[in-house]
């Protein structure tokens, strides 16, 4: 499934054109029993090693975490402690569920970034940002 | 007459969310959008938070960034 890309408002890159982004809206499946998903935004990391979502998304579904022993690094060096967990996600417009492993960071910054691991093995990621589009396909297996 | 690509077409490109109702007050908290993206049904400084003030309404939730702010996350070993 072809994605056009996501404008952000008010950032801009260095030849002050908007930036633009690969976001995609997911459903993020409760692990509490009976207790409602959650529809959310998750940008396409190719530079991320994992997935990682914000700490705050493992108490609202209920995930349960581990501390990790790899401690996450951003570009000012900078390193924050992390969680482990896994949490399931619909992708929109995508048929079925992918269970993803997923580091939870305490950090402003982050929301929810789908990262290399896993979710790059299990779908063919392909950016076309000439085209304004990012295409997301299941890889047969 | 033109022709539309439905959503079961190759040729469907899935569109953009417009999140132009986002707003400047809303950076660096998380918020709580309709589904459609238009509205912002409401906004807390913690997704806790947000999501006792939206107990059962169908919304989207998403921390808005604080603008100008890029990173590139990585894993390493301690």
């Amino acid at each position: 499934m072809k994605y056009k890309y996501f404008t952000v408002s008010e950032v801009f890159d260095t030849q002050g054109r908007h930036t633009k982004r690969p976001i995609v809206e997911v459903e993020l499946v409760n692990q509490k029993m009976g207790e409602k998903d959650y529809p959310a935004f998750a940008l396409i990391d190719s530079g991320a090693d994992t997935t990682m979502m914000n700490i705050a998304y493992a108490q609202l579904l209920g995930v349960k975490t581990v501390p990790h022993r790899s401690g996450v690094v951003g570009i000012s060096g900078a390193p924050s402690a992390c969680y482990f967990g896994h949490v399931s996600f619909k992708i929109k417009d995508l048929d079925g569920k992918v269970d993803l492993p997923v580091l939870f960071i305490d950090s402003p910054n982050v929301d929810v970034l789908l990262g290399q691991e896993k979710f790059f093995d299990i779908f063919k990621i392909k950016f076309e940002k000439d085209h304004d589009t990012f295409e997301i396909t299941p890889v047969k297996k | 007459m033109k022709k539309t690509a439905k959503k079961t077409s190759k040729d469907y490109i899935v569109p953009a969310p417009d999140l132009s109702a986002l707003k400047r007050e809303h950076q660096d908290k998380w918020v709580a959008l309709s589904r459609d993206y238009k509205r912002v049904v409401d906004s807390a400084d913690s997704l806790d938070e947000l999501a006792r003030h939206t107990k059962g309404q169908d919304v989207l939730v998403m921390k808005a960034l604080p603008m100008m702010v890029t990173y590139a996350p990585g894993v390493f070993k301690s």
